[in-house]
């Protein structure tokens, strides 16, 4: 076989230098990351389908949770994906001043909604639920709410340390337009995976 | 003429505030649908219905996935959405055999 069938020729699709979907690695990575990391969600919430379907009762969320309390946590995570797209179209138009102003206040949002599952979560355990008990009679109830939740809570923390960083480094000058969209891409996510969360968890 | 930066910048953030608008609209609407004297199935099905045209939304308003590449739609759209679902469909059948010999009865 000769060298030209064995590598891709330059210029190819797969070829060296070339981007065969137009985006830098770093981006393309973060894509992935986020599919397959999407895919840990949804078989999370499949799991959490399947014991719904199976358990012949189920609480009524009205009961276990305060529904406005839940309602504000999520317009919250929206509002700081809005601060963090404008945050990305801050860094590409070059408006240094703007990406810090709404990096700061992405953080400021991300840090209130997981102040106030902190909030939820101990007036849950205070109520008496745990990983494989709840006062409500049906133990998935509270596991399911744990295991989601906290996986979830887990992504927003580290998405706040990921935007701190980036706010850090914007503040110094060494920030990239790319690392500013890549972290920015990494939050829509969490609000992305919030979205099922909210809808499959506390309004079904 | 050319547009002064801070008054596209100024553009584009409304343009996302707009975005955020529905959003915050689409939840508020899936709150009364969740709230509302609905049967289980129809309620799931309109709240997934919901919650993909948000997902929608965010994916190719806030990520600019509808500037990218054909392939790298393709590839998020059908990594994430169509394996999902039928990640969904499989065991969600089988539950209907769960529930007719629950353990629970």
């Amino acid at each position: 076989m000769s060298d030209s069938q064995a590598a891709p020729a330059a210029g190819s699709l797969f070829g060296e230098g070339s981007l065969p979907f137009d985006i830098g690695w770093q981006k393309l990575m973060m894509w992935i990351f986020i599919i397959t990391d999407a895919l840990l969600f949804a078989g999370l919430l499949v799991s959490y389908g399947v014991v719904r379907v199976a358990s012949p009762v189920w609480p009524d969320q009205n009961v276990a949770f305060d529904m406005n309390y839940i309602t504000l946590m999520t317009f919250t995570l929206i509002a700081s994906s809005w601060t963090m797209a404008c945050a990305v179209s801050a860094s590409n138009a070059g408006n240094k001043k703007h990406v810090s102003t709404f990096l700061w206040l992405t953080i400021f949002g991300g840090v209130s909604f997981l102040g106030m599952q902190v909030y939820e979560w101990s007036h849950f355990i205070h109520e008496g639920a745990r990983l494989t008990s709840n006062p409500w009679g049906v133990a998935h109830f509270s596991a399911s709410f744990f295991v989601i939740t906290g996986f979830h809570g887990m992504h927003v923390t580290t998405g706040v340390i990921i935007l701190l960083i980036v706010a850090i480094r914007s503040a110094k000058g060494k920030a990239t337009a790319m690392g500013v969209e890549n972290a920015g891409l990494y939050w829509h996510f969490v609000d992305l995976v919030w979205v099922f969360v909210f809808a499959l968890f506390y309004l079904v | 003429m050319s547009e002064h930066p801070a008054e596209s910048g100024k553009k584009v953030y409304l343009q996302y505030a707009k975005i955020l608008g529905v959003l915050a609209a689409l939840t508020v609407t899936m709150i009364f649908i969740g709230e509302s004297a609905l049967s289980q199935a129809p309620k799931v099905i309109l709240l997934l219905l919901g919650s993909c045209t948000k997902a929608t939304l965010i994916i190719f308003y806030f990520m600019h996935l509808r500037f990218e590449h054909k392939g790298l739609v393709l590839t998020v759209v059908v990594g994430i959405f169509v394996t999902s679902i039928l990640m969904f469909l499989v065991p969600a059948y089988d539950g209907g055999h769960i529930l007719e010999n629950s353990l629970f009865k």
